[in-house]
């Protein structure tokens, strides 16, 4: 579904140097397949899922990402949007003004109108979001707010969640979503996300913690080390990782 | 009423005016505590009688005593609005709907009383409250400048809803016309005004506008004005709260997107008396090489204890070519007061335009909703409903 080949990004600092920092990453996830990234702070994972979702900040020098056999580099971040990509974000972004709900359908209806199907009317949508928010453990005040507004962190990521639900992504990119999380609201992100879990839909998802891997089983675990994905193995990683941590393995990174 | 019919009236109206050529100063006049006797006295005889007819509209007959509780009932208009019409600054009384005014409420154009000064004269007398808004529309699609005055004075304890709509077309587009108004709004204790004002004139007109407003006791006036054109507009406008417990909210929007279009705003609010509350809050988006000037000053005079007020100015520049120069100014000389003033210009939120965008939504599509998210709050600032969608859908067609 998802094929990342020999990525290299990089991004203009401070003082205007270029910084590489994703080095020739090589990643594939099946359709159907759960991915986990993990890795030490600075090893280029959120980097990575920007780069997915084509923030127009990094500068790819080389290497592809295919979605579905489609090389998607040159795409626009709403084209990216359209062939079915989705990143739930490690820090959603607060949009003072724009109102959840019509944002929600704006979404959807754009989607929609890609996919060359007709938008959904008021009733619908309604239906559908209610429902959806449900699933999410969101209370429908947050339909009526600004997007992001004055959220706390679990109501932000839980309305993450809820884009993702309502989006149907093929491939989902979850960066950091259990990040600031209590324990109920981690759980009902877990099931939010589980209740996508399909054989022709992808999910990766970055975390520092095996915590969520109890919750949402992964088929395979990396780890990334300074942009480069050094080692892969099944869920039992994750506990290794987290008896043993990263240094283990950080002198393994090809230089 | 026919066209030969009106001819007749203006002819005979000036006749009048003639014979009360002080009247319009008297009308205008700070004070203007006799004005309703002035109108109703036998000093005018021939005005009152020729204009107050039932046939005529113009002027209503005002003789009827206010305590009438079942004439105050009849003053309560339904939700309907009231279009008063002038093409070119002259009144247009087939476009207007005269006969929903209530019948309390003077109305005439200036140009039935003094044929070469246009624009309008409403006077609303005590107790009457209309419900309805009245829109006065002035369309000006000739090459050709109009010089306009407008006058509304309103009794204690009245209430109104009042929007102005500038609107122009332009045939040449090298031939500069001029739109030149000078308003003059008086509220008397208790008074309620709600005032709209919606710029949206050809890119050829220079339009200047003047306006005074000065408030009694307890009197409230929530203001609001949205410019979307005109290729250099200047409004200047002065609130006087001259006596106690008299409020002003003043807000707008401005909204340029042409080059070399200009706006400037210079807002006043005078704080004479004590207890008086007033607010500021305007807002500017800036395109292209347009420009905006934003001059706002809240004077509290050193008897205006307990004044408080705020102001704000926000600007949202789409173009590194686009200009805005701010001044919110606060000149204070009493001391029990509370005041706050800011200011900003900004660019969009890239963060926010990516975020919009990863969940599939075009890029326009993603700037329009962050133009108007910007906007959101001076729009909600317009409490009639019907009349703050009006004026979104005319300002959403320059965004």
């Amino acid at each position: 579904m998802l094929t990342i080949n020999q990525l290299h990004a990089s991004i203009q600092d401070e003082k205007q140097q270029t910084k590489e920092i994703l080095r020739g990453l090589q990643l594939s996830v099946n359709p159907g397949e759960v991915h986990a990234i993990m890795g030490p702070n600075g090893s280029g994972k959120s980097t990575l899922a920007n780069v997915l979702a084509g923030k127009e900040d990094y500068h790819v020098s080389s290497g592809d990402i295919l979605l579905a056999g489609k090389n998607i580099l040159n795409l626009a971040p709403e084209e990216r949007a359209a062939e079915g990509l989705f990143l739930a974000f490690q820090y959603p972004v607060e949009i003072p003004g724009v109102n959840n709900m019509y944002f929600l359908k704006a979404a959807v209806n754009s989607l929609r109108k890609w996919r060359g199907l007709p938008p959904l009317d008021a009733i619908d949508f309604l239906a559908l979001v209610k429902a959806k928010m449900k699933e999410v453990g969101m209370d429908e005040k947050f339909l009526h707010r600004a997007v992001n507004e004055g959220f706390s962190g679990g109501e932000k990521k839980r309305n993450e969640i809820l884009q993702m639900l309502m989006l149907e992504p093929r491939v989902a990119i979850l960066d950091e979503t259990d990040s600031g999380l209590d324990i109920d609201a981690l759980q009902m992100v877990a099931k939010g996300v589980n209740s996508l879990r399909s054989p022709e839909r992808s999910i990766i998802v970055v975390t520092h913690y095996q915590r969520l891997l109890s919750y949402i089983i992964p088929d395979v675990v990396h780890v990334m080390v300074k942009g480069q994905i050094i080692k892969s193995g099944g869920k039992e990683l994750a506990l290794e990782l987290e008896e043993k941590g990263y240094g283990w393995l950080e002198n393994q990174v090809i230089t | 009423m026919n066209i030969i019919q009106e001819n007749t009236l203006v002819l005979e109206s000036n006749q009048v005016s003639k014979e009360n050529s002080g009247l319009k100063d008297k009308l205008v006049s700070k004070e203007s505590p006799g004005l309703k006797d002035k109108l109703a006295s036998k000093e005018s005889p021939g005005l009152k009688d020729k204009l107050a007819s039932k046939e005529n509209p113009l002027l209503m007959d005002n003789s009827v005593p206010e305590e009438n509780p079942i004439l105050k009932n009849k003053l309560v208009l339904a939700e309907k609005s009231i279009f008063l019409v002038f093409v070119d600054g002259h009144f247009d009384m087939h476009q207007s709907d005269v006969e929903q005014l209530p019948t309390q409420v003077l109305f005439s154009p200036f140009n039935a009383v003094v044929p070469w000064l246009n624009g309008i004269f409403l006077y609303l007398p005590k107790n009457c409250h209309i419900s309805a808004p009245i829109y006065l529309i002035f369309k000006n699609d000739k090459d050709k400048s109009c010089y306009l005055r407008n006058t509304i004075i309103m009794e204690e304890n009245s209430k109104a809803i009042i929007v102005e709509e500038y609107k122009s077309h332009s045939i040449s587009s090298s031939n500069e016309k001029k739109t030149n108004i000078a308003t003059e709004i008086q509220l008397e204790k208790n008074a309620s005004l709600a005032y709209y004002k919606l710029q949206d004139e050809s890119l050829t007109t220079i339009h200047h506008a003047n306006i005074v407003i000065q408030q009694k006791e307890s009197s409230t006036s929530t203001l609001f004005f949205a410019d979307c054109g005109a290729q250099h507009a200047h409004v200047n406008l002065q609130v006087n709260l001259d006596e106690k417990y008299a409020t002003c909210h003043l807000s707008g929007l401005y909204q340029l997107n042409q080059d070399a279009q200009q706006i400037n705003n210079h807002m006043h609010i005078n704080h004479v008396a004590e207890y008086g509350t007033s607010s500021m809050h305007f807002k500017g988006i800036l395109d292209n090489r347009s420009q905006a000037e934003f001059i706002g000053k809240v004077y509290v005079h050193p008897k205006a204890q307990h004044t408080q007020a705020q102001q704000s100015n926000h600007h949202l520049l789409l173009s590194s070519h686009a200009e805005v120069k701010t001044k919110p100014e606060l000149e204070i000389y009493a001391d029990d007061v509370k005041c706050a003033h800011g200011a900003t210009v900004g660019q969009l939120d890239e963060e926010s335009l990516f975020y919009l965008c990863s969940r599939g939504i075009t890029k326009q599509d993603a700037l329009q909703m962050l133009i108007a998210a910007f906007a959101d709050d001076i729009m909600n600032k317009m409490e009639h409903i019907t009349i703050r969608h009006y004026i979104q859908e005319r300002m959403s067609q320059y965004a």
